[in-house]
């Protein structure tokens, strides 16, 4: 009774980059998911019998990507066939894949999982200085690379910004959100202000990216001795983490998950709550629900900063070919085509995902956009994770611990050292071998 | 060898080699597993592995979240154990009752939520669980009730996630119930009314005494499968919130596939093992005493 569905549990809820992006109600019933899925795990058996390639795309980019494929077909003739991944079950998946040695041919996966994959020998990476890897904007390479090599090509790019109802804000007197930290909070605490019973912002509490960016601003690294240890208990982290708190304890923002949280847009059209931070996903949901959220009704704004318009985690999908690749210069063939920046600009109007290619960004209409605009100024002022395979579970880690003490288990102070106490436990294995100089 | 052992042997054979293939192999596997390190570093070159002894064990005990689970889990068990059985145990004796008519008919709607797709009726529950448009607290409402955050208060979301699984499964021992009171007899239930006993003197004695073999089967099979909940918690709420129903499966999983610590998920295993195992001797010398086998 209750293991015969597990499979069907990872399709649930798609949810871009783990659980930390947006539930709506598309998100929560993905029809076109299961049933990719459902053929995927059909045609599983006999992998080996279907002629050309196998591609795993995840999350929306996953569903459309169907669409971009025909051309690829007619120019090369080779059959490419995608299976889409939502992001809940991506990374397991991958993982699973390589150790089951069932990965496909060409892989999309979160840059932030290269150090791990790179690692496990689970990708093949381009050659060292391919044309693939020219010509994209600052830090799209950086954020492929592990150990000063790059491991996969940058598709597309990504970082955290807010997105904020012009009416709501303009009632509570203010035409865009501050950017300086003291006066966001005058602003978050006047919108509280006119209807108590509503909310400045939303920081669902199983998203790090808020916490990790007010972090990032602070110019400390997350993690130090050569990576081996937590910095969690420094004072930028501690400053970072107070700012959090502080949101929060003045009902700023509810306490409140992802799971718990109902169709997002639709809080957010009801006026639940008048800020919504969030990354390019949002770009594409809102572009389908313009009958819910006029264009004119909202608009973007840099994420705050302390002293101004302050840095964000750099976010971004790659493409990779994997190393049980049966054609590789197909698979080459294909990741060159999808990075190709006329295909970019066209996975922009189709997703609301962001190129990676300074010549896509110079086409029509990326640079006029006031959204993609403020992205793109967004993503220039980035952090990268640190290149550790731990990282997504650290962050993970650390983000629950941050919702303890949302939920008054932990002040600041005592959050932050159970942070480091919880990341130096899962670096112990780092440090064994660092000490032994086998550390990737 | 008889030519009689030799056939019986031919029988059980085959499912013996099944069991020792699926079972007692990996089981092995899983406790030699389980005193190894194994992890995504040992996974990309095995000379990272290494032998820890009883390091996991000693690593879980020592692990806050692990000890949630295992509160999360008996909580899970000691609620929704005597809530599954009470209610299986309630439609079945409603169902057999000689006044109800359609009784087919109540059967298969009884018994659908069980045959349907969990992820599909979880979704829907999720629906009526949601605070603000919620069937669940629109019902409150209409009693003067304030909205409760089924799901999003960590008080509340074990409760919550309960009444899904109550619903979902106590079809199938409602079934075996309706089964077993088929065979109670029915002249010695007249014979006592005769005697003056009541309603519930004959459930007690009568009624009770002869299902009791069906009554510890279902319960030994649902503590077992109480204590093996996964996949409710995953698809309501992913744990959350505030880990407040993590089950020790679901950490397992965590462990195991979401961050590739194959060699502590194992250790789980092997814990959630020895207690399945203990559960059901105790429950099984029980029925003994009680002569109901």
């Amino acid at each position: 009774m209750l293991l015969a569905s597990q499979e069907w549990g990872h399709t649930l809820v798609e949810v871009p980059y783990r659980k930390y992006d947006i539930p709506t109600f598309d998100t929560l019933i993905q029809r076109r998911t299961l049933l990719t899925l459902g053929a995927g795990l059909a045609l599983g058996g006999c992998g080996a019998a279907v002629p050309g390639l196998r591609w795993w795309a995840i999350g929306a980019l996953g569903e459309n990507a169907p669409e971009l494929l025909p051309a690829f077909r007619t120019a090369t003739g080779v059959a490419v066939e995608v299976q889409a991944l939502p992001w809940t079950g991506a990374h397991e998946k991958l993982l699973t894949g390589f150790a089951g040695n069932s990965l496909p041919d060409v892989m999309m996966l979160n840059s932030a999982w290269l150090p791990e994959l790179t690692l496990i020998g689970a990708v093949a990476p381009p050659a060292a200085r391919s044309s693939l890897l020219a010509d994209h904007v600052a830090g799209a390479v950086a954020s492929v690379e592990v150990a000063g090599r790059a491991m996969a090509v940058p598709w597309t790019a990504d970082s955290w910004v807010q997105f904020y109802r012009r009416d709501l804000l303009a009632a509570a007197g203010y035409a865009a959100p501050p950017l300086v930290w003291s006066e966001w909070m005058q602003m978050a605490r006047a919108i509280k202000r006119r209807q108590p019973d509503r909310f400045a912002t939303l920081h669902l509490l199983d998203w790090p990216e808020p916490l990790f960016a007010f972090a990032a601003q602070q110019g400390v690294p997350f993690l130090r001795d050569h990576a081996t240890r937590g910095n969690f208990s420094s004072d930028g982290f501690r400053t970072a983490l107070g700012f959090y708190k502080g949101i929060f304890d003045e009902r700023l923002a509810p306490v409140t998950t992802g799971a718990e949280a109902g169709d997002t847009y639709v809080a957010w059209r009801h006026g639940r709550f008048a800020i919504l931070p969030s990354n390019a996903t949002s770009i594409g949901d809102l572009r389908r629900r313009t009958t819910l959220l006029p264009h004119d009704l909202w608009d973007v704004a840099l994420t705050p900063g302390p002293r101004g318009a302050g840095a964000a985690m750099a976010r971004g999908t790659s493409l990779a070919v994997s190393h049980a690749a049966r054609d590789p210069a197909a698979a080459w063939a294909l990741i060159r085509y999808l990075c190709d920046p006329a295909i970019q600009r066209r996975v922009y109007d189709i997703t609301g995902d962001l190129p990676t290619r300074r010549s896509a960004w110079r086409m029509p209409e990326m640079r006029t956009n006031p959204v993609s605009a403020t992205f793109a100024t967004q993503i220039a002022h980035s952090v990268a994770p640190p290149a550790v395979p731990e990282w997504e579970r650290i962050v993970a880690e650390v983000q629950l611990v941050a919702e303890h003490m949302v939920r008054g288990d932990y002040g600041v102070e005592a959050a932050t050292v159970e942070m480091d106490k919880r990341v130096d436990r899962i670096l112990e294995k780092r440090r064994w071998l660092a000490e032994r100089g086998r550390a990737a | 060898m008889t030519r009689q052992a030799r056939a019986g042997l031919g029988f059980v054979l085959p499912v013996m080699i099944g069991t020792v293939l699926v079972l007692v192999i990996p089981t092995i596997g899983a406790a030699l597993l389980s005193v190894t390190d194994f992890d995504i570093y040992a996974l990309a070159d095995i000379a990272n592995l290494r032998f820890v002894g009883a390091g996991n064990y000693a690593e879980l005990l020592r692990m806050p979240l692990f000890w949630r689970s295992v509160a999360n889990t008996a909580l899970f068990t000691a609620i929704g154990v005597p809530a599954a059985i009470a209610t299986s145990l309630g439609v079945a004796l409603l169902i057999s009752s000689a006044t109800v008519r359609w009784k087919p008919v109540w059967r298969v709607l009884l018994f659908a939520p069980y045959v349907t797709t969990l992820v599909a009726t979880a979704v829907v529950w999720r629906y009526m669980f949601d605070r603000h448009n919620g069937l669940l607290n629109y019902a409150l409402s209409l009693i003067s009730i304030a909205p409760v955050d089924w799901l999003g208060d960590p008080r509340t979301s074990i409760p919550a996630t309960l009444i899904f699984i109550v619903w979902k499964a106590f079809g199938y021992n409602m079934l075996v119930f309706i089964a077993a009171l088929s065979t109670v007899p029915q002249e010695l239930a007249e014979a006592a009314r005769l005697d003056g006993a009541g309603a519930w003197a004959r459930f007690r004695h009568v009624t009770l005494p002869a299902i009791g073999p069906a009554l510890l089967l279902a319960a030994v099979l649902s503590v077992a499968n109480f204590i093996q909940i996964f996949t409710e918690p995953y698809v309501m709420t992913h744990g959350g919130p505030a880990q407040s129903t993590v089950t020790v499966l679901y950490f397992m999983f965590d462990q195991g596939f979401t961050w590739w610590n194959l060699g502590m998920a194992s250790a789980v295993a092997m814990i959630v093992f020895v207690v399945i195992l203990l559960v059901t001797a105790v429950q099984a010398r029980l029925g003994k005493r009680n002569e109901w086998w």
